[in-house]
């Protein structure tokens, strides 16, 4: 492998790949379940990632071997199976996120735009950035991820004259806990998306760093999610977020400090996209990846057409908005958390037999 | 304006198969392989610009998967 990344950028990649997805819509479909207890949610993912990744990973002493070991050379059957399932699952990422954010543009800021026009221009974006390679992606995703994260941080002092604490209560009711399970099923799906680090395994400078690096990208995408959704919750109230297709813009839209700063809604958002352009990067590199065996011999020679066709795809599946928002919020709750489960129990399985 | 897409898709498919080529001498079978990428991707920008739907696919999953998960969760 020639390509290098070292924990703190693989750190930035899990994060921005788990948090920038989930901002989208995602809330709307927390809140409906769990209501105003809908920022506990990702206490929960992260745990239940945390000990995903653990399991996955393993120990530090084995790690550095199996990397040299996996995905190289020969190909034996787990690792076909794996490449396979692998290119499924960030493929299905891949046409939903592009969907995903083809649609908010296309309501919030461009709407009389053609949505082919606007598919095919982020992808041209998109293919870009992924077909420069992974260190590329990292160092970019790193700049975007450091102003977006940055600007969720400063968001509660910018909305602390909308927030109303009173929107938190009833804090426990008699169903806190089946809610909150449920929701975390929704939620697990997308935090599983994490699992991308596998591929990489073999790309670390340090691999044994890779666990610890995983799992800090991890609490750190959930600590801004639960920042994001506390704050939801406490600005528009739970009956809003439900009811909100794009509860995160409708939020930041409640930004008031001035009379002149009218629109800082926009200046969010212009953050928010290059940051998911990013992400959606890495989806197209690791489908990419697979297709070419996990090596990086002529890895670009499909990217191209390849990119095209998908984001062709992700306006051909989908026949509405609200066909994409019933795919992401229930379908990908099992398809999602399928294929993760099947990746994971595979790459177990290659470790087992190393 | 309908068929913007294509022409777009139509553009960007042959400069890449041009600076594909031009990059090094590949196999017959490799050189399959990237025309027939390029064919599927043209393809479908028509069946968009035509508009063509595969929306059945999607909605036969929300209508089962989908269904399950939100029979649990709501």
């Amino acid at each position: 492998m020639s390509e290098k990344i070292g924990s703190y950028q693989l750190t930035v990649l899990v994060a921005n790949f788990i948090f920038t997805g989930t901002l989208i819509s995602l809330p709307q479909s927390l809140a409906e379940v769990s209501g105003q207890n809908s920022w506990h949610v990702p206490f929960v993912g992260f745990l239940l990632m945390g000990a995903f990744i653990t399991v996955l990973l393993g120990g530090k002493r084995q790690l550095p071997k199996f990397s040299r070991k996996f995905l190289a050379g020969k190909r034996s059957i787990v690792e076909k199976m794996f490449l396979v399932a692998f290119a499924i699952l960030f493929a299905s990422t891949f046409l939903r996120d592009v969907r995903g954010m083809v649609d908010f543009i296309a309501t919030v800021l461009l709407p009389t735009t053609p949505i082919d026009v606007l598919t095919i221009l982020a992808i041209l974006m998109i293919v870009y950035l992924a077909s420069a390679g992974l260190e590329v992606i990292a160092r970019v995703t790193a700049i975007h991820f450091g102003v977006l994260a940055i600007i969720i941080l400063v968001l509660p002092f910018m909305l602390l004259n909308e927030i109303n604490m009173g929107n938190f209560q009833p804090i426990f009711s008699q169903t806190y806990i089946p809610d909150v399970a449920k929701s975390s099923l929704i939620l697990f799906s997308w935090v599983g998306e994490a699992i991308f680090i596998l591929i990489l395994v073999g790309n670390m400078e340090d691999v044994s760093k890779t666990r610890r690096a995983a799992v800090q990208g991890v609490g750190t995408g959930m600590f801004l999610l639960v920042i994001v959704l506390a704050l939801m919750v406490a600005v528009l109230g739970v009956d809003i977020v439900k009811a909100s297709s794009y509860p995160s813009h409708q939020m930041i839209q409640q930004i008031n400090l001035t009379d002149f700063l009218d629109r800082l809604d926009l200046v969010i958002v212009t953050v928010w996209i290059p940051a998911f352009i990013t992400k959606i990067s890495l989806d197209l590199y690791l489908i990419n990846r697979c297709l070419t065996s996990g090596r990086n011999q002529d890895a670009n020679v499909i990217i191209v057409p390849l990119g095209i066709a998908l984001g062709m795809l992700s306006i051909l599946l989908f026949r509405n908005n609200m066909e994409h928002l019933q795919f992401s919020f229930y379908t990908w709750a099992a398809w999602g958390l399928g294929f993760e489960l099947l990746i994971g129990s595979l790459f177990l399985l290659r470790r087992k037999f190393t | 304006m309908m068929g913007s897409g294509s022409v777009v898709v139509a553009v960007v498919l042959v400069f890449y198969i041009i600076h594909i080529m031009r990059a090094k001498p590949y196999t017959r079978k490799k050189r399959i392989l990237i025309y027939g990428f390029a064919l599927v991707a043209f393809s479908l920008s028509l069946m968009v610009t035509f508009q063509g739907n595969l929306g059945f696919i999607v909605h036969a999953m929300n209508k089962t998967i989908g269904g399950m998960v939100r029979l649990v969760v709501t």
